[in-house]
């Protein structure tokens, strides 16, 4: 077990750097994950960020106020033109009303949204329409405390609107599997593979191919403390998801999430191996472990949806783990089934096999160059 | 001694891989991938037309109204339809078509008609307001039925009202694509990532962390010579380097604005902020390099990751609900300023967020000139 205990004991040299890694990934995670919403069940339509600034104060324009704040959400911000600039900018504000002063009488209305943009014109439409409605119901004899009501009556679409599949929404449990696959290649590349490294040194190779042990226990021990090592890693990041929900992670369809990302830690293993064979320093493993883990997390949909993607990037983003890692987590929660789950993590099984195989090849190719 | 110190700097810096990748390649690398997938990001959030949807609508009479309906619904430019409506024979036909790229299927259903969609963003929710409005019109006609033919006329005329009193108050010319931030964040990142170097240079310059440290101190050059010497050439050094990285990203085609002077001091005063901040960290204690190394790493990454260089709104969530986040967190201040040009007319802004980095740098320097001063080396 001389190669097992050494493997830790090198872990326990690095154990700063290993707990610092492990509480900024950790912290970074539940950031993360708390960054996504909660699913719906019902279709509420689009709730957008909006201000009203109400200055004519009359009883028509509280009406309008309150109608615009039941479907959509409140975004307090000061009448400042910079600081509305900067919410629009950074799209967590969508809409702003003002209601003009003597609007009881003429009606008008100014507003400031993103030029252009699909949720302005949106919130454009329900106003017109409650407006339209109301002014309908007062030109009709009735109250303005009537026509108000009569109005929000007339736009409610309960019922009229259905879900064919699941609600669009994603739940933080989303959140958290996929951007753990960020986490877990980070992870891993910057602590395993500097350890696998230190046996792959040549000096310490010459070295351990005399000692009194063959080559097949050499290995053996250590895959089983590799192994041990990420399994480790995954199963701290196992209990930090039973704690932040509550061990909810373990109920239902959400278990699976658990196959997902235990077959992602063994492609992500695959994808350590690889990297190992080759004599690095730790920046250069830093290096390659970034460009690997934000490319695949730009690219597999974990950081950006992929809606934005445009068909090309898409073809692409295919040939990413991450990718399906997304699509299957996606098919729990938004769209999909059990049968595009399987699918999903039989591919992500796949892309661990054919990295496992690249990093033998890789080791034997490194082994002929070394002996030759 | 000064100058003969800057030109050895300069020369082992430019002939280090490490800070050469993480100032330049890296950074490049990073932006032709936000490049690719961004590149269309801000065109999703624009109206779109032709919003594709199928209809089966098997009561006659609701099916010819909503026809006409559907006929006059169209955006004012260029007169092109917000919809683009396949008809179908049947209501499975129709749901079917919803996995297959349409975005909503109308159908009736108790003399309603109703709406079935896959999602719930904007484009559905757009359908949604369309059968409302459908809805709506229905309803208060029937609502004003028994008030006589001059009610109804009334109230036709008010729901049919073209009338539009909600003017909409221009920003002027400004540009509005948030996916611009990462960029900002990637050259926020850059110069965050002079921290490796600093903390790199200042081992070099300790006694008991290294041996080119031990054979620095026994020199008869003074050690603040040797260190502002040497800071400086690394400054200057990574600072080309993040404007390299800066050009390459204007030449496939981001847009940083017209103030490109300004954007150029902006990398400077950043390089500057970020390797003084490492040299506070290699200053500090009597830790290994490795866990300096981490400690750089950890606040670089942590820093960018807040101002929003992974999630694009991570920045105003901070200012949201904890903005002295933002008023110290260097690459926020970096972002913030490279945005400050972008959108505004003034430089107040801009202004405001390089003095509070060069406050940070006068800290982190004299801090690092504190803790590494004097010290003696009785035994290495």
């Amino acid at each position: 077990m001389q190669v097992f205990k050494t493997f830790f004991k090198i872990l326990d040299k690095q154990k700063h750097q290993f707990i610092i890694y492990i509480s900024i990934f950790a912290v970074l995670l539940g950031i993360l994950s708390n960054v996504g919403g909660d699913q719906r069940k019902e279709f509420q339509g689009s709730r957008v960020s909006v201000m009203v600034f109400d200055y004519d104060n009359s009883e028509k324009s509280k009406y309008l106020m309150e109608y615009i704040y039941s479907i959509h959400d409140k975004r307090e911000v000061a009448d400042d033109r910079e600081e509305i600039q900067d919410y629009l900018y950074y799209q967590v504000l969508d809409y702003v009303v003002y209601i003009e002063e003597g609007y009881s009488e003429t009606g008008e209305l100014s507003n400031i949204k993103r030029p252009g943009s699909h949720s302005g014109s949106y919130v454009d439409g329900q106003i017109a329409a409650y407006q339209k409605a109301f002014d309908a119901y007062v030109a009709t004899g009735h109250s303005l405390e009537e026509a108000n009501e009569k109005a929000i009556n007339s736009l409610d679409s309960e019922g009229l609107v259905s879900y064919k599949g699941k609600s669009a929404a994603k739940p933080k449990m989303y959140y958290y599997f996929t951007y753990m696959t960020y986490i877990l290649i980070m992870l891993l590349m910057n602590v395993m593979a500097p350890i696998i490294m230190v046996f792959n040194r040549k000096e310490i190779k010459d070295k351990n191919s005399v000692a009194p042990m063959t080559t097949k226990s050499r290995s053996i021990q250590l895959i089983g403390a590799s192994a041990l090592l990420s399994i480790a890693v995954w199963v701290a990041l196992i209990i930090v998801a039973a704690i932040m929900f509550k061990g909810q992670v373990f109920v239902g369809t959400n278990a699976l999430n658990l196959v997902s990302s235990f077959v992602f830690l063994l492609l992500t293993v695959g994808l350590v191996c690889i990297i190992s064979n080759f004599n690095l320093k730790a920046p250069t493993i830093s290096m390659i472990s970034n460009i690997i883990a934000l490319g695949m997390a730009f690219l597999g949909g974990v950081f950006v949806p992929m809606e934005i993607f445009s068909d090309g990037i898409l073809k692409i983003a295919r040939f990413m783990p991450t990718y399906w890692q997304v699509k299957a987590t996606e098919s729990l929660y938004v769209d999909g089934g059990l049968d595009t789950f399987f699918r999903c993590v039989g591919i992500e099984a796949l892309f661990a096999v054919a990295f496992i195989a690249i990093a033998l090849v890789v080791a034997k190719v490194m082994k002929q160059r070394r002996e030759g | 001694m000064f100058w003969h110190n800057f030109k050895y700097t300069f020369l082992v810096t430019l002939r280090s891989k490490d800070q050469i990748f993480w100032s330049l390649i890296f950074t490049v690398i990073l932006g032709t991938l936000f490049y690719a997938t961004f590149g269309n990001a801000y065109a999703f959030d624009e109206l779109q037309t032709n919003i594709p949807v199928a209809v089966y609508i098997e009561d006659e009479e609701l099916q010819k109204n909503f026809s006409n309906t559907i006929e006059n619904i169209s955006i004012v430019e260029d007169g092109e339809k917000l919809l683009n409506v396949t008809y179908t024979s049947s209501l499975e036909e129709a749901q079917d078509m919803l996995t297959d790229g349409v975005l909503g299927v109308l159908y009736s259903e108790d003399g309603k008609l109703k709406l079935m969609v896959n999602g719930d963003g904007i484009e559905e929710s757009i359908l949604s307001t369309i059968v409302a409005n459908y809805h709506q019109i229905v309803t208060v006609m029937t609502d004003v039925a028994d008030l006589g033919p001059d009610a109804q006329m009334a109230a036709m005329e008010k729901l049919l009202s073209e009338e539009v009193n909600n003017e909409e108050i221009s920003l002027g010319d400004v540009d509005m694509d948030v996916y611009s931030d990462y960029f900002f964040n990637l050259i926020a990142m850059s110069c965050l990532f002079a921290s490796f170097a600093g903390v790199s240079f200042t081992i070099k310059n300790q006694a008991n962390l290294s041996t080119i440290g031990a054979r620095k101190n026994v020199t008869n050059t003074g050690g603040l010579t040797q260190m502002v010497s040497g800071l400086a050439a690394i400054w200057i050094l990574l600072s080309i380097m993040s404007c390299i990285a800066l050009c390459y990203l204007l030449i496939i085609g981001v847009n940083f604005g017209d103030e490109i002077p300004r954007i150029i001091l902006t990398i400077f005063v950043g390089n500057l902020a970020g390797l003084t901040s490492g040299f506070f960290i290699g200053s500090f204690g009597k830790l290994s390099e490795g866990v300096k190394e981490s400690i750089a790493v950890a606040y670089s990454l942590i820093s960018c990751f807040l101002s929003g260089l992974m999630i694009l709104d991570m920045k105003m969530m901070v200012h949201l609900y904890c903005p002295i986040v933002n008023k110290i967190n260097p690459a926020a201040r970096l972002s913030d300023a490279l945005y400050a040009l972008k959108v505004y007319d003034n430089y107040d802004r801009f202004n405001e967020n390089i003095i509070v980095l060069l406050v940070m740098t006068v800290i982190f320097t004299f801090g690092g000139f504190l803790l590494g001063r004097r010290k003696q080396y009785a035994s290495i």
